[in-house]
């Protein structure tokens, strides 16, 4: 990320120096070809199970008029089945939204919403009746990701619309990505045959096309990047920039060809430039000086304006700069306003932004600054460790409703900030038990969904999720971990932190469901734990919710 | 070269006074209006912009968090008053000398949604002015 603002300001230009390269010995792509022929064959089975989901639930709606009730049904039973999904829909032949899941959003598109991609009855036949997989693509909602497209039929066998699925490409890796570094030592990124990258470990370079952007222009990489697109697999050595963006390496990859569906084909690169975290003995920050750190900033942009603080938040060299303590600066929309390492992001807008646990840490720190400010938690990297990534804590203040202001301090001393390896299996478990509970709130009603949820032998039970249901006011219905509170408002309740989670948890349900960190007391332990959060609305009043203990 | 006047009848002359006086009252009463929504914005603006006592809210809990900064009148603060829209009355709380921060406890216990908080600060001479206007999320 750093390196793309470095480089879009010129501050630094592409680097040839190919000479440089090294052999690489035998040993060495015997190990990353083994790692990759595992890795491949893990994304194969992920797209299979993926596309098997979409093409079976395509079936189920052969013969379903389009207004019966069963349709939405089956959509939230294939969102509960692929956790890597953001929405489903179902399209009528005539390519207009007809049906999608999403209880708070987007119902007002259907019957009016036209689809960008538009497909017919000879686009399938071409597919032998197998699933389209789109090209990368923004979706209405703003997120990005690829869609998975099944033709239905009618009672006929008429051609009658498709079952579209919009899969999140990058959660999809982003889980598999850490099980790769932490068994394997390597990291991975994923290019169409079109050169559009449509997966890498720095957010910002997805949606990046490797044959125009610049930074791919010296021979090397230019070498690198045709040899990867033109071979279905392979191996090959260039000359690119550490992942802190200081130096110069040599990194070594080897791809081989994913093909999803019909139309797709994805390029797995196996890549040795991977940042190892050193343990240093460093000071840690105290939460109550990033604090007092932030409430100064505040106090100067009150004194001296907005602009006059934005431009010094933004100097390298200026007060509001000390060590792993800067200040940043967002608008309620989520478009930077100011981040001093990384000034040529200044600017975006970084509203969708993800950590690896699917985590939108804009998202959740505004959500913080609505409150009128105060502590969240989120994995970013660190630019003080050569952007290696570490769990933060970061303190926000709103200036006012249009924008608000924040520092923070990476957490190295909490156990799994460095080790942290959310797989993907129980990152997935948790999506999928959440809206396993949202499906069987429409089968049978919410109530049901309750009793179900500290029932150990219900079908929503996963061994080491904790699963709760809370209203709009804050009152807890049901929570697996300590029925103790079931019936009693929790609004009020605090971590060591002010952090309120669950007023956190509805104003996450209330725009439409996601994940989120948190640090709750636990009756069984007696100390706070860090937990992972998954949570989506029930219906406008009731949201389901599931937590996985990260220690 | 032949110069012709021509004749005004009284009663056009009455007609065209009145058109002048009704596009003036007109001109008066527009202007009155956003001379008086301007004066309102300015002053609640040049109270937020030019603080006598600089301070910050937010959402701890149930609790309401007054945090002060400083600004120019602070030593002369004596009482916070804070409305909550949607709420009936204003709760007052004295500002004890020198405090950083003043917590209305159960401010926001059982709030939801978003809503406007205004914050007002009554200093020794009996003045109030407004200190602070901004939505809070409770939820």
């Amino acid at each position: 990320m750093t390196l793309l603002l470095i480089i879009a300001a010129g501050c630094i230009e592409p680097h040839d120096n190919s000479s440089t390269l090294e052999p690489v010995s035998a040993n060495h792509w015997q190990d990353m070809n083994n790692t990759l022929h595992t890795f491949v064959s893990i994304v194969d089975h992920e797209m299979d199970n993926i596309t098997i989901s979409v093409c079976n639930a395509a079936r189920e709606l052969d013969g379903v008029p389009i207004d019966d009730p069963s349709v939405n049904l089956t959509l939230l039973k294939l969102r509960r089945d692929v956790p890597f999904s953001f929405d489903v829909c179902r399209v009528d032949k005539n390519n207009t939204l007809v049906a999608i899941t999403g209880e708070l959003q987007n119902q007002w598109m259907v019957g009016t919403c036209q689809m960008t991609h538009q497909y017919t009855e000879e686009d399938f036949n071409t597919t032998n009746n197998e699933c389209i997989i789109t090209e990368f693509c923004t979706f209405q909602s703003g997120e990005r990701g690829v869609m998975i497209i099944a033709p239905v039929y009618d009672v006929d066998g008429n051609y009658d619309g498709t079952l579209r699925l919009q899969l999140d490409v990058e959660y999809l890796f982003a889980g598999l990505v850490e099980y790769l570094r932490t068994e394997y030592g390597y990291t991975t990124w994923v290019v169409e045959k079109n050169g559009m990258k449509i997966y890498d470990e720095d957010t910002v370079e997805i949606g990046m096309n490797l044959t125009t952007n610049h930074l791919f222009q010296t021979n090397s990489t230019m070498s690198m990047v045709s040899n990867v697109l033109r071979n279905k697999s392979g191996n090959t050595s260039y000359i690119f920039y550490t992942t802190g963006w200081s130096d110069h390496t040599q990194i070594n990859i080897v791809w081989d060809t994913v093909y999803p569906g019909y139309g797709a084909e994805w390029r797995i690169i196996v890549s040795d430039n991977v940042v190892q975290y050193t343990p240093e003995d460093r000071p840690q920050i105290t939460s109550e000086e990033l604090k007092n750190f932030v409430q100064k900033a505040y106090a100067y942009v009150q004194r001296v304006g907005k602009e006059e603080a934005l431009a010094e938040f933004n100097d390298p060299n200026g007060d509001f700069i000390n060590g792993e303590l800067y200040i940043f600066a967002y608008d309620m929309n989520g478009t930077l306003l100011s981040l001093p390492y990384q000034p040529d992001l200044v600017g975006t807008n970084l509203w969708f932004m993800k950590d690896m646990s699917g985590v939108n840490p804009v998202q959740r720190a505004i959500a913080r600054a609505e409150q009128g400010g105060g502590y969240v938690y989120y994995l970013y990297l660190n630019p003080s460790m050569d952007y290696v990534k570490e769990f933060k804590l970061s303190y926000v203040m709103a200036v006012d409703n249009d924008w608000f202001i924040g520092s923070g301090i990476y957490l190295h001393e909490v156990p799994f900030s460095h080790t942290y390896n959310l797989n993907i299996e129980n990152g997935g478990k948790l999506i999928s038990q959440v809206r396993n509970m949202q499906y069987l709130s429409k089968v049978e009603n919410i109530s049901s969904v309750v009793d179900m949820v500290e029932d150990p032998k219900s079908a929503v039970y996963i061994e080491g999720l904790y699963p709760f249901v809370l209203t709009e006011n804050g009152t807890v219905l049901a929570y697996s971990r300590n029925p103790a509170i079931d019936d009693t408002n929790q609004l009020g309740k605090t971590n060591s932190y002010g952090m309120s989670g669950v007023r956190e948890v509805i104003s996450l349900a209330q725009a439409g469901g996601g994940m989120m960190y948190s640090l709750v007391w636990d009756s069984t332990t007696q100390h706070e734990n860090y937990v992972l959060i998954y949570v989506e609305p029930g219906d406008k009043s009731t949201y389901f919710g599931s937590m996985l203990i990260l220690e | 070269m032949v110069i012709r006047y021509k004749k005004t009848t009284q009663r056009q002359k009455h007609f065209i006074m009145a058109i002048i006086l009704s596009t003036a009252v007109i001109i008066i009463l527009v202007g009155g209006v956003f001379t008086s929504l301007f004066l309102s914005s300015y002053v609640i603006e040049k109270s937020l912009e030019d603080p006598d006592v600089l301070l910050h809210l937010n959402i701890v809990g149930d609790d309401i968090v007054v945090e002060i900064y400083g600004g120019r009148r602070v030593n002369e603060l004596v009482l916070l008053s804070m409305h909550i829209e949607g709420q009936e009355s204003h709760v007052v709380i004295d500002v004890p000398h020198g405090a950083r921060d003043v917590v209305y406890y159960q401010a926001a216990s059982g709030l939801t949604g978003s809503r406007m908080v205004e914050m007002r600060g009554i200093f020794s001479n009996g003045e109030d002015k407004l200190l602070s206007l901004i939505t809070l999320k409770f939820t």
